[in-house]
């Protein structure tokens, strides 16, 4: 065996048993719990035209759900894109859209206006009603009652045609 | 008769072979004319017979605008809110309606597009379906080879590459052909005017879709289950649904093939018939069903008359002989 060999082997043993530590220590740093974090309520007024921004109660709706999957489908839900459709495949990139302390803004996937051809995913006013009426259609607060727009979460700004004639 | 009008040119170039000078002037007149007859009936033939071929043969390589539009309308996802007939009231400049458009009573009976509401949405209570109610917009569905189109004798109707199947009310004498026409009771006339008769119905809102929008009622529906795009992207977008969710849906895109394809496609988590579509529809065109009556008409008109005329020439030039 040369001494090139030996040098090679120890320098390979040497950043693979220094390279544990590291990554030990970044997989088992305590992260930020979601909790802490977390809004009391928020307003959701982004797209707000002919109804009024939504005044949300977060708090009161995760007590609700009792998870924060319920609604944010990013991990662990039945609805889950493929990693690569939000994360991009550069590594460097990769690490900075995983932050598992805070869940991506809904806008940031979901386009404010509507696209003709890409229909791989549904545009934010969609993304956040369809959110919405997966419990609330169930309760039939909203899809029983068509009025539950403005009675619910909106209120209504101007919305021609709705006055009698 | 057929048998003497055979042997007659037979007689008349075997008395021209034995002297044609001898010819009396009237017969040769009957013989020009004879031949000019037959040649007009088979120039006749041929040109109705090579129009036919030709149309046919075009009807059958052509499957459509390619690139057309197409709408993709989910009734799971549907709420009932009535957002897209308040946009399609605003887009189309309609009057306002008798209640507004937040007003749920309106779901009492179900209700067809009007000359003053070119969308409707109505709802059921299917048995086979979920616990709430299921709804369903109505609307024109821009067939792919509309049948009022193909009703219409002044030719008042369009089908547009961009997908929409569109209505000159200029053309229109009001004959109402293609209301009877049309599966889905889309075109709606507008009673009101006597002396302008006018239909009415969902324009796919061409003129935006060709300056690059969306169509009001798809821009307004806050759960986009009234989705716009390619229509063979709203295929492929409807199939890969169903293969997600087939607990979900109804293993069919309605739309897809009916009446040769419309441009509205329909996913429903009920059975189709259940919610008041039409299920009995054939895959063919509707023109398919009438074109081969119709385009014995021409042939009728044109050669009946030729073939009687015929005839007659026949005897008289045999009385005349005679």
């Amino acid at each position: 065996m040369n001494p090139g060999t030996i040098l090679a082997i120890v320098l390979c043993a040497a950043i693979s048993v220094l390279s544990i530590p590291a990554a030990g220590a970044g997989g088992s740093a305590p992260a930020p719990s979601p909790r802490g974090k977390m809004p009391g309520s928020v307003v959701l007024g982004s797209l707000a035209s002919e109804y009024g921004p939504v005044a949300f109660d977060h708090a009161a709706h995760l007590k609700e759900a009792g998870g924060c999957a319920e609604c944010h489908h990013q991990h662990g839900t039945g609805e889950t894109l493929e990693c690569r459709k939000c994360h991009s495949v550069d590594p460097a990139a990769f690490r900075a859209a995983v932050r598992v302390e805070r869940f991506r803004p809904c806008r940031e996937c979901h386009s404010s206006s509507l696209s003709r051809t890409e229909l791989s995913r549904p545009a934010l006013k969609a993304a956040y009603h369809r959110a919405c009426f997966r419990c609330h259609r169930e309760v039939g607060s909203v899809g029983e009652d068509p009025k539950g727009c403005t009675e619910m979460c909106h209120e209504r700004r101007k919305f021609a045609g709705t006055e009698p004639r | 008769m057929s048998e003497s009008s055979i042997r007659s040119p037979g007689q008349g170039e075997g008395g021209n072979g034995e002297g044609g000078k001898r010819e009396p002037a009237g017969r040769e007149r009957a013989g020009i004319s004879r031949r000019s007859c037959l040649k007009a009936l088979g120039a006749a033939g041929c040109t109705v017979l090579s129009v036919g071929a030709g149309k046919a043969h075009a009807a059958r390589n052509f499957s459509g605008w390619p690139d057309r539009f197409g709408m993709l309308v989910d009734l799971t996802e549907c709420v009932g809110c009535r957002g897209c007939e308040a946009a399609c009231n605003r887009a189309n400049g309609l009057p306002a309606p008798e209640v507004p458009f937040d007003e749920k009573s309106v779901f009492e009976e179900k209700r067809r597009p009007t000359a003053s509401a070119f969308t409707v949405v109505n709802r059921y209570s299917p048995k086979d379906g979920p616990r709430g109610p299921v709804y369903r917009k109505v609307q024109c569905n821009h067939c792919n080879e509309p049948g009022c189109a193909s009703a219409c004798p002044v030719r008042a109707y369009t089908k547009t590459p961009e997908g929409a199947v569109l209505y000159d009310k200029e053309l229109c004498f009001g004959c109402r052909y293609c209301m009877v026409a049309c599966p889905f009771y889309a075109p709606a006339y507008d009673y009101g005017s006597a002396l302008d008769p006018r239909i009415e119905k969902c324009t796919f809102c061409h003129e935006r879709v060709k300056a690059g929008g969306i169509p009001a009622c798809a821009e307004a529906c806050p759960v986009e289950a009234v989705r716009f795009g390619r229509r063979k992207d709203l295929i492929t977008l409807a199939r890969e649904r169903i293969r997600k969710h087939p607990g979900r849906y109804v293993d069919r895109v309605f739309g897809e093939h009916e009446v040769g394809g419309t441009g509205w496609l329909y996913l429903s988590g009920v059975p189709f018939e259940q919610v008041d579509f039409p299920t009995d529809l054939p895959d063919k065109p509707l023109v398919e069903q009438t074109k081969g009556f119709l385009s014995a008409v021409p042939l009728v008109l044109v050669l009946w008359p030729a073939v009687l005329g015929l005839c007659y020439s026949a005897k008289r030039y045999k009385e005349e002989e005679r």
